[in-house]
């Protein structure tokens, strides 16, 4: 006869071994869905008080950097100024050429909104994986590919998996996420230059395979280039910040900087096709 | 009876939401704390080895309801993690010092991480982390944000409860 300990032991094993078969062959399915509607609402409060204390502790350690932070923006005032007053006159110059074409359509992309909750599951040994959890998933029309937006349109990353109730989001940081995109270059002449972005150590993003003969500068928009699927044209990533173009190499590469903090993002837009 | 059972279920999907919402979006250090494996070290030693595998069962399931690695992989790592700690209890660290009590805390995250690790190793999901360094940092960060939680614990409950106290074993012939 086995001892009672032995035996329990075999109990717990088979317990263990019907939830995860009852979940392949979908028995459980509905309850697991039930489960998730049911924490998904305080699972996203939980999380909003958590980016929130995140979000004030990032204020409280770059305090020392406000004076070199306030320095840097007066002189992108000035350079905002003048950019502004270039594209005034450009504003006007295509209010004309649209009455002239009788060309009114805008862009207007379709969206769903989602809450965030969960920062990956909080026990995995590694930070180059930055991903997020949100509460919509395959039920809501979500696929994989979707652009994930931030409220001032700048994209944050992508679906990389979907469930029914909820969907994994990389970051545009994460090592894993990779997204096409291109230069907006304030030089005019230089024509487009096309890469790829990937996130680095989950702190930056570098874009690769930018063709020596290309142009780029330190300060230059990168966005979305629309060659993907589902992900639309023109979405901002963030601003070059580095460039390695050594001679030696095929391509060149720059170091991008997002234009916003992907840490304390607490609802997010995403772009349906 | 069924009171228990449903105030064990209440709080171990509190626990789970915590783990998920709360600590994963804390900034720097705080987001390592896993009071997971913290408080199913509390409750093999404080309590018995029968509940502290229902709550690893219970929070496994939960946690796999939210993982995007394959079904079972917390379920299992947990309670193998569990059944190793239990035996090394019995066996080897039978006092209640603070000593066995921190080498406990050590030895949980070590077999948790081999064990959830080598599982998704050997499904091939993503052998490329275990040897990175960014894995070993990270680990190693962990090991010390929660030794220092345990420390921290095992005073105050030691405070609280007379549990933790250190007894010797004598023998009566």
């Amino acid at each position: 006869m086995l001892k009672p300990k032995i035996k329990g032991i075999y109990i717990f094993i088979a317990v263990i071994g019907l939830l995860i078969f009852l979940h392949f062959i979908r028995v459980l399915v509905p309850i697991e869905k039930a489960v998730i509607a049911i924490i998904n609402p305080l699972t996203s409060g939980f999380y909003s008080i958590s980016s929130e204390l995140q979000m004030t502790y990032n204020e409280q350690t770059s305090k020392q950097d406000f004076f070199i932070v306030i320095d840097n923006l007066k002189q992108e005032v000035n350079r905002l100024t003048v950019e502004n007053s270039k594209l005034k006159s450009l504003v006007e110059e295509n209010k004309k050429l649209r009455q002239y074409l009788k060309f009114f359509t805008q862009e207007q992309y379709d969206y769903i909104l989602a809450d965030v909750v969960s920062r990956g599951l909080g026990l995995n040994s590694t930070n180059q994986e930055k991903n997020l959890i949100i509460n919509k998933g395959g039920e809501d029309g979500l696929v994989v590919n979707l652009a994930v937006v931030n409220s001032q349109g700048v994209i944050i990353g992508k679906i990389i998996e979907v469930k029914e109730k909820i969907s994994k989001i990389c970051l545009t940081t994460d090592n894993n996420c990779k997204l096409a995109a291109f230069v907006q270059s304030q030089e005019e002449a230089v024509g487009e230059t096309t890469g790829v972005i990937e996130g680095e150590l989950g702190l930056t993003i570098k874009m690769n395979f930018i063709p020596q003969t290309k142009k780029i500068a330190i300060g230059d928009i990168v966005a979305t280039s629309g060659l993907e699927e589902n992900i639309p044209r023109g979405l901002v990533i963030g601003k070059i910040t580095q460039i390695d173009d050594s001679s030696n190499e095929v391509w060149q590469s720059a170091v991008i900087e997002p234009l916003i903090n992907l840490d304390s993002l607490a609802i997010v837009s995403l772009l349906l096709p | 009876m069924y009171w228990k059972i449903f105030l064990n279920f209440i709080l171990i999907v509190a626990l789970a939401i915590l783990q998920l919402s709360f600590i994963s979006g804390l900034p720097s250090l705080a987001s390592k704390f896993n009071f997971i494996l913290l408080v199913l070290v509390f409750i093999l030693m404080l309590k018995s080895f029968k509940l502290a595998v229902w709550w690893a069962i219970g929070l496994g399931w939960l946690l796999d309801i939210y993982s995007f690695s394959i079904f079972g992989v917390y379920l299992i790592s947990l309670f193998l993690t569990i059944l190793i700690i239990n035996f090394l209890l019995v066996n080897f660290f039978t006092d209640r010092s603070l000593y066995s009590f921190l080498a406990i805390t050590f030895l949980i995250f070590v077999f948790y991480n081999i064990i959830f690790y080598l599982i998704i190793y050997l499904i091939g999901e993503s052998a490329r982390i275990i040897f990175s360094q960014d894995f070993w940092l990270n680990f190693g960060q962990q090991l010390v944000v929660n030794m220092l939680a345990a420390l921290f614990l095992f005073y105050l409950v030691s405070f609280m409860s007379k549990r933790l106290k250190p007894v010797f074993l004598s023998r009566i012939s």
